[in-house]
């Protein structure tokens, strides 16, 4: 597919969340003047703040140099052009499980009683140490 | 079909030898089975569910006489509201997101197959989670499924089956936006060469606009939880009068959170059909560009509408909130005559995933009606918190999301277990449901409109109140019973089921162009060419390709 | 001409005679199953009622006939490839258009009738505090110096006395959690809730005894939270009053 085309498409993708972030903020503004009411606006501005963290994201990844593929969000500027194929998606892993056990062992301590508290953040953070190394290994 | 079973294989897999059994359900991050995990759980918890709304509707079937105490009915028709939201609904649209939009885009996987398998154990445990409290001595939580303040004050409700509930709320809401992302990031990053924005099918679009709307509301509920549990625990006063706070603010933090859940749960469901009838009317979906816009439009608009949960309160603008509320009416409006022009002109062929599509069709229209009524202020005060606006989020939620979910299982099941489901077993299943359901939710309009409130033990003998509630109970019980002959249909088609092969219904999109079920990377032939919104179409009936949108 | 197919027919009649009498149940009032309103408020939310139910039902046939007819008419007959045609700007514009105009006069016609039912008389005749508890109710006229109080936890319902003809304002507060003042004939329910202090205008205009609930879930007793409300002439108000504050003894805690 063309180079345009794929520029166009990526155009799509941050008009639509600014577009989002824009009638929220528009929402925000009549319902402020219309009830002065300060929780919803609040929320209301805090929605479009995160609509417009998204677009404003893929609106600077459009912007930058297209051959550029250094950092983080290299698998992002090649959407159009397909899938990247050295992407890592690996089949198994053990870490989700320990750090689901890690997690609800943790809340749950936080009702319960500390001892369960304790040992579950232990095991959440053994959990995401895993996680994280497995990822630097394979990557 | 054969066109693509002819082409060579690109490459094979063989990488690591692939886990089986119980280590492969613990451990995979393959998108397939963390979606098959996803939706056989959420049904698990929508039987869990379901047995508690039949407890409900005996309770109910005489006037003056409860069945179970007071304290248990609370119990009992919290859980079930608490459950069907978080547990069923939602996560079941994320395992049908977790298997098909993948596959639609043409790609190998999620985005972050690790952290999906992550959010599918904070979902499973955080279910595990709330229903516990069903063990502790003093019960689960039984402030009904919105946990009012200052009711869910550690005053008034002490057990820790509330505490359990709160827990639950914020694993199952993490679970929420960890798939929202992923979602998010597949739709951006992982789409096969050719599949632009707006050649991707209305499911996965429906998926997407979902996910930005979880994104935007989850947090909330999550930071509500957490305000709720320190007021609780921690000496906090943000909904405790006494000491400065406000209670009314939970109910602006919970359906700022609330309303968008509503749309959450129907917008992927909206998806569902709008694959499934250009499907059996062998068409192109009308007015594509259309449907995307409306879904913008119901999600952008649905942030804007959560006060109208709150007319009675006196504390809001009612005319801003019912005014934007009605403006919803307009893209959902759209959408019925984009379905309607789908099939216009079509060959239309009645299998069992249409039938349960046109069952969604005629239920939603009443639940979208009754909708607009309730938009309009005077109307709400009158029936607010009443059986009709249980009627009507029934008529919104099962008439819509679950007959089109319905409608998705009998549509994917053969690609997900490579066998077809049984066809007059579906439709013995599609008569039952839409009969049980209309029988059990209609009357309850009338009931509403007479004066019976919502979450109450036991009523008066009114009436015909007990005649109503009778036949209400009788439907609910023939809804109960219509699972039975779905699960036998599963149960008998995994065991002896026709072989399905790649595209048993002469499908559009590309899930349909790889094997049922398709192997580990989804796709070992190559990906037909995309150049339309319909590849596998295109490739089937080159001379019928033209008329669509680019 | 194509029919529906034979083995459908019985459950498509069923089908069809559930949703009719459903229809017609709902339908064979003239107030389409709400009270007849006892209160001049009443009288206007109930006339919108009756509007949306209208348009609504018209809007419901339109649709309905639509989907019967595309099925039918639009059955498979034969391999041939329908159609592909995916845009009609058109008819696009048209139903667009239409519900932006239904809905925009169904809003007007919600916010003139709001207009009226939530307008607060300059001079009410009589004012009375409604006080909501764990599960009961209290009525307080203070300028007649009465107090009506009545724990449905107890069995009691207490009765709330209102003078036909006249504007009461209602003052509505709780001592604990939220309630909700609910009289199904007014047509109207508004929230007593901590820290706010609510209020409702009603004027009376049937004499006649109703039922009042509390719509809010409210824990355990929610469903016993009810009271009596009577309508009397204005010359009846004073003996009926005093016969309500001796039938019923509960208090708030």
């Amino acid at each position: 597919m063309s180079a345009s085309k794929g520029h166009h498409d990526m155009r799509v993708q941050w008009m639509l969340f600014l577009g989002v972030a824009v009638f929220i903020a528009i929402l925000a503004i009549v319902y402020w003047f219309v009830s002065y009411e300060y929780a919803g606006t609040t929320m209301l501005a805090l929605a479009s703040g995160l609509s417009a963290t998204f677009g404003g994201f893929l609106f600077i990844q459009d912007h930058r140099n297209p051959d550029s593929t250094d950092g983080p969000v290299a698998a992002a500027s090649h959407h159009a052009e397909g899938e990247d194929p050295d992407h890592y998606l690996p089949t198994t892993s053990w870490w989700p499980l320990v750090i689901g056990i890690g997690m609800v062992l943790g809340l749950n301590g936080l009702i319960l009683s500390w001892p369960y508290a304790v040992p579950g953040m232990a095991v959440l953070m053994f959990g995401i140490g895993g996680f994280v190394s497995d990822s630097r290994r394979r990557a | 079909m054969t066109l693509i079973a002819d082409r060579p294989s690109a490459h094979s897999e063989d990488d690591e030898p692939l886990p089986r059994g119980l280590l492969a359900v613990l451990t995979s991050t393959d998108h397939k089975r963390i979606g098959v995990a996803y939706m056989v759980t959420a049904f698990f918890f929508f039987i869990v569910g379901g047995g508690l709304a039949e407890i409900i509707r005996l309770q109910l079937w005489t006037a003056n006489s409860p069945v179970v105490s007071e304290s248990t009915y609370n119990q009992v028709f919290t859980m079930h509201g608490s459950v069907m939201l978080f547990l069923f609904i939602g996560p079941f649209a994320f395992g049908m997101a977790n298997y098909f939009v993948p596959l639609q885009v043409g790609a190998r996987d999620m985005a972050f197959p690790r952290l999906n398998a992550m959010s599918y154990w904070f979902y499973l445990f955080g279910g595990i989670t709330m229903l516990s409290g069903f063990l502790s001595s003093s019960g689960a939580a039984d402030f009904g499924w919105t946990g009012y303040a200052p009711m869910s004050s550690i005053s008034r409700t002490p057990g820790v089956g509330v505490d359990l509930w709160i827990m639950a709320l914020v694993l199952v809401g993490l679970s929420g936006v960890l798939t929202a992302v992923n979602v998010l990031a597949t739709v951006i990053s992982m789409r096969a060469r050719g599949m632009t924005m707006f050649r991707m099918p209305i499911f996965t679009w429906n998926m997407t606009v979902t996910s930005i709307l979880v994104l935007i509301s989850f947090p909330v509920l999550t930071a509500a939880a957490a305000m709720l549990f320190a007021d609780r625990h921690f000496g906090a006063h943000v909904f405790d009068i006494a000491n400065g706070g406000q209670p009314i603010i939970w109910q602006h933090l919970f359906w700022f959170f609330g309303h968008p859940e509503v749309y959450i749960v129907v917008l992927p469901y909206f998806g569902v059909v709008t694959e499934i009838f250009p499907v059996f009317s062998r068409r192109p979906v009308f007015g594509y560009g259309g449907i995307v816009l409306a879904t913008f439009a119901i999600a952008s608009l649905s942030v804007g509408v959560w006060a109208h949960h709150m007319f009675a309160t006196g504390a809001v603008t009612n005319s801003y909130f019912s005014g934007v509320s009605m403006l919803i009416a307009i893209p959902t409006g759209v959408k019925f005559f984009n379905w309607i022009g789908t099939m216009w002109h079509g060959q239309i062929t009645f299998t069992t995933p249409m039938k349960f599509s046109l069952g969604f069709l005629v239920t939603f229209l009443i639940g979208g009606i009754s909708g607009v009524l309730i938009a309009a202020a005077p109307i709400d005060l009158a029936v607010h918190d009443s059986y009709f606006i249980v009627a009507h989020m029934h008529y919104v939620l099962f008439g819509g999301s679950v007959f089109a979910l319905f409608a998705g299982l009998y549509y994917w099941f053969p690609k997900i277990s490579g066998k077809m489901l049984d066809k007059r077993l579906g439709t013995f299943h599609f008569w039952m449901t839409l009969v049980g359901f209309h029988l059990t939710f209609f009357v309850q309009h009338i009931l509403g409109a007479q004066g019976m409130p919502r979450r109450i033990a036991s009523y008066p003998l009114i009436g015909n109140w007990q005649l109503m509630n009778r036949i209400s109970s009788v439907g609910a019980f023939l809804l109960g019973a219509s699972i039975l002959p779905l699960l036998w249909n599963v149960w008998r088609s995994l065991r002896r089921g026709e072989p399905a092969g790649n595209d048993p219904w002469d499908g559009q999109t590309l899930e349909w162009a790889t094997t049922s079920p398709p192997p580990p990377h989804n796709f070992d032939e190559p990906l037909p060419p995309i150049h339309s919104s319909r590849p596998l179409w295109d490739l089937k009936y080159p001379e019928a390709s033209s008329g669509t949108h680019s | 001409m194509s029919r529906i197919p034979t083995r459908l027919r019985p459950a498509a009649v069923a089908a069809t005679v559930i949703v009719a009498v459903g229809l017609l149940a709902g339908c064979s009032d003239s107030t389409f199953s709400q009270p007849d309103a006892a209160s001049e408020q009443g009288e206007h939310t109930l006339a919108l009622w009756r509007i949306f139910i209208v348009v609504g039902a018209a809007v419901g046939a339109i649709v309905l006939g639509l989907i019967l007819y595309v099925t039918i008419k639009f059955r498979r007959r034969s391999d041939e490839i329908p159609s592909q045609k995916a845009n009609n700007v058109g008819w696009e514009a048209v139903y667009t258009i239409t519900p932006i105009v239904i809905v925009a006069v169904l809003f007007t016609l919600s916010v003139t009738t709001q207009n009226k039912t939530e307008k607060h008389a300059a001079n009410p005749d009589l004012t009375i505090n409604v006080i909501g508890f764990q599960w009961g109710w209290q009525f307080e006229y203070p300028e007649q110096g009465v107090l009506v109080t009545g724990s449905g936890s107890a069995g009691e319902r207490p009765t709330l006395v209102l003078p036909v003809g006249k504007t009461v304002h209602l003052v509505l507060r709780t001592v604990d959690v939220i309630h909700s003042f609910w009289v199904p004939e007014f047509l109207d329910k508004r929230d007593l809730i901590p820290g706010l202090d609510n209020s409702l205008d009603v004027t009376p205009n049937h004499v006649g005894t109703y039922d009042g609930k509390c719509a809010e879930f409210c824990l355990l007793d929610h469903w016993r939270m009810t009271f009596i409300v009577e309508v009397v002439t204005p010359e009846a108000f004073d003996s009926e009053l005093s016969k309500a504050v001796t039938a019923t003894q509960g208090g708030p805690p």
